[in-house]
């Protein structure tokens, strides 16, 4: 048994919800986009009210037309948020009956009624109950009920408003004999061909030889004929609510150590892994939320490179993290969110290289940032700037990835292509290491070169020196920057770049080589 | 009858591939094209630990790196520098390199070595080049020869191939060490970089070929 709910004119209802006022009143919908625009006044009627239509106010008419044929007639403009907020209330109340239901055109929802048993017993009475229920909501609904979904919504169309086509209503072929062919919707072309050869309603139009119809009318008239018969069922396509893959636990007695966290966080997680593949989804990233005694939280956002659902490895991410982790008091709450994603998809390139396990070496990352620090472990980007030592780091998962999404999308444009030329074939020089931070050094000076460094890592008189280069910029806000360069060598050989930063105050910047 | 269709296609592919197969890091014998001709005729072997020696300050110990950083680069490859004393000079190595390098930040020797060692543990980049020239002696005399061993079996069991940089012979256990020799001063900060690779002096010291290869053929 299916149903089908039909809000006829969804798009003037959803806008009159509030002001049902107006039902009594000619107005009418036309199209939003048209709003405000400077064709504004070519915006067709979409829908228009009882009163409206009686008044003599055509659909296909434009405003002006219409306010010619009606003096009074109120216009409205077809709203997307009203539309939405009466599409998502009507599919969370449908959900009462069912919960196989499609929403199959905007207004109009297909109910899987196999499981539902007063669905069996008394459709009418059901279906009279939708009606109450949406009526309540300010939308006036039709309802049809039939052992084919097709059926069901040419019975909801006719439906005043409540319509059971089958085994405890209407005989299904009486009904569909006595339809008029307009129900079907077929096109303007369509119609008037049947209307010149006298076929007015559907057993008019079955009676006729089916192989010569299609000669003559084309496949859309057998689509029509397809569309009501029962042997050409088609599957729901089901609304399904998004899927939440969380688990909470609030701890009874406060968590001071890592070993019963982790135990709670296994089974959460062999949890998630089952509800994942429940629906044939791997997770792409975990949420971790930490809830502690002062009412404080950590949260932490973890992405699996290569998305998965396998146990030991979104546990070994976690475990790795929490192994470095400290808070200042117990732990209360834990929360896991599992975001879903599909299998990842590889198209290699035939020669390209690529990670062997890139799900291991995000641990690996891991484990390096948790013995060195977050900052520490990346991928230098320089900054275009010329400040020295201005580079940024950027996790090195991030920038493989950019660089094979880049190497596919296109290629570079001319400039681009002569900067990066310039950039690989102009280099000079012998490449420079820096002292991070740079040391303070004392540097004895002749006609206001340096001659030797006196004191620091690297002393000695010195041999050759080059410079100096005055460097400054940013002088348009507080970070302004500005000092003097000079590469020397001193008498053990070594190049080496220093700076005055300010008047007598020296760094020793790097050594070249 | 299967294996030998897969020769087949090997053999088709190269024909039809050349390049693609020339630029491939582990060539046929087995080496490293790191892009850097004096390595290169040296013959970095896949699976070896290599000690490079600058036991003074401006010796080309910086430019060796950079050029075989920006050789690997090249051919499209991820590599991981393991910066001893968080030295490199990104400006220096250029935008391109970068891009595919794993930079990791030490500041002392010994996280140099246990970064090295979850790297090739890990096994996902087959190259690893390690800084440790400007880490003291002292320091570096604290690292036990027994923590090189287990560097050297790990590199012969994944096949990768690490290089580190020292200021002195340190690595009793280096399949090949490597002198650097060359003197360079303030006027070669003006010469074109190819010129200064030219210059770049790598003296053998020590190299373990045969029994590097025995060990891998197994």
């Amino acid at each position: 048994m299916y149903g089908v709910l039909v809000i006829p004119n969804f798009f003037l209802q959803a806008q009159l919800r509030i002001q049902t006022e107006l039902w009594k009143l000619p107005v009418v919908l036309l199209e939003e986009a048209s709003k405000g625009n400077k064709d504004r006044g070519k915006a067709r009627i979409l829908q228009a009210t009882k009163a409206a239509l009686n008044a003599g106010v055509d659909l296909g008419m434009t405003a002006t037309q219409g306010q010619a044929r009606c003096g009074e007639l109120q216009v409205l403009y077809r709203s997307s948020e009203d539309e939405k907020t009466a599409e998502a209330m009507l599919l969370d109340r449908i959900d009462l009956w069912t919960p196989d239901f499609e929403a199959t055109a905007p207004g109009v929802c297909t109910l899987d009624l196999l499981g539902n048993g007063e669905a069996r017993r008394s459709p009418e009475r059901l279906g009279k109950k939708m009606v109450r229920l949406f009526a309540e909501h300010g939308l006036q609904a039709q309802v049809g009920f039939a052992s084919h979904p097709g059926v069901a919504l040419l019975a909801a169309r006719q439906a005043a408003p409540v319509l059971v086509v089958g085994a405890v209503g209407m005989e299904e072929v009486a009904f569909l004999n006595q339809l008029p062919v307009q129900a079907l919707m077929p096109s303007a072309d369509l119609q008037e061909v049947l209307r010149l050869w006298g076929v007015s309603t559907l057993g008019q139009l079955r009676a006729l030889p089916a192989s010569e119809l299609v000669e003559r009318l084309g496949p859309e008239v057998m689509a029509l004929i397809e569309g009501t018969q029962s042997r050409r069922r088609r599957l729901l396509k089901l609304v399904r609510p998004p899927s939440l893959f969380l688990q909470q636990m609030e701890f009874e007695h406060p968590v001071e150590t890592l070993e019963p966290l982790l135990f709670v966080i296994r089974r959460m997680l062999e949890t998630l892994a089952a509800r994942l593949a429940a629906v044939h989804l791997m997770a792409g990233e975990i949420y971790l939320t930490l809830g502690f005694e002062d009412e404080t939280t950590h949260e932490r956002n973890f992405r699996v490179p290569d998305p998965s659902r396998e146990v030991d490895l979104l546990f070994r991410i976690l475990h790795t993290y929490l192994e470095n982790f400290t808070a200042e008091t117990p732990m209360v709450l834990l929360a896991l969110e599992a975001m879903p994603s599909r299998a990842l998809a590889h198209q290699f390139e035939l020669f390209e290289s690529s990670l062997r396990d890139p799900n291991r070496f995000s641990e690996t990352l891991a484990r390096l940032e948790a013995l060195l620090g977050e900052d520490r472990v990346g991928t230098p980007e320089p900054l275009a700037t010329h400040r020295p030592d201005a580079f940024v780091m950027k996790p090195f998962q991030e920038i493989s990835r950019t660089d094979q999404s880049r190497r596919r999308s296109k290629k570079p444009t001319p400039l681009e292509a002569a900067r990066q030329a310039a950039a690989d074939t102009i280099r000079l020089g012998l490449p420079l290491r820096r002292f991070r931070p740079p040391e303070r050094i004392t540097v004895m000076t002749e006609k206001q070169g340096p001659i030797a460094i006196l004191s620091g890592q690297v002393q000695g008189p010195v041999t050759q020196q080059r410079g100096p280069w005055l460097l400054s910029g940013e002088w348009w806000h507080d970070a302004l920057w500005a000092f003097k360069e000079w590469d020397v060598q001193l008498e053990d050989g070594g190049v080496y770049r220093i700076a005055e930063v300010e008047k007598n105050q020296w760094i020793l910047v790097g050594a070249y080589g | 009858m299967e294996g030998s269709k897969i020769v087949q296609l090997r053999g088709l592919l190269k024909e039809q591939f050349p390049e693609a197969h020339a630029d491939r890091p582990h060539g046929r014998d087995g080496k490293v094209v790191t892009g850097l001709s004096a390595l290169d005729a040296i013959g970095l072997e896949k699976g070896v630990l290599c000690e490079a020696v600058a036991e003074q300050s401006s010796q080309g110990g910086g430019l060796l790196f950079t050029r075989v950083l920006r050789g690997l680069a090249e051919q499209g490859l991820y590599t991981v520098f393991i910066d001893g004393r968080d030295a490199l000079d990104p400006q220096s190595l250029g935008r391109e390199a970068c891009r595919r390098l794993l930079w990791v930040r030490c500041v002392e020797a010994a996280q140099a070595i246990r970064a090295a060692d979850l790297l090739l543990r890990d096994g996902n980049l087959p190259f690893v080049l390690m800084d440790l020239e400007w880490n003291s002696l002292r320091e570096l005399g604290r690292v036990p020869s027994s923590s090189w061993f287990r560097l050297r079996s790990l590199i012969e069991k994944t096949g990768a191939t690490l290089c580190v940089l020292t200021p002195t012979r340190l690595i009793s256990s280096a399949h090949l060490r490597l002198k650097l020799g060359s003197t360079f001063t303030t006027e070669d900060l003006e010469e074109q970089e190819d010129k200064l690779t030219d210059k770049l002096s790598l003296m053998i010291t020590r190299h373990l070929r045969g029994r590097a290869l025995a060990e891998r053929t197994g």
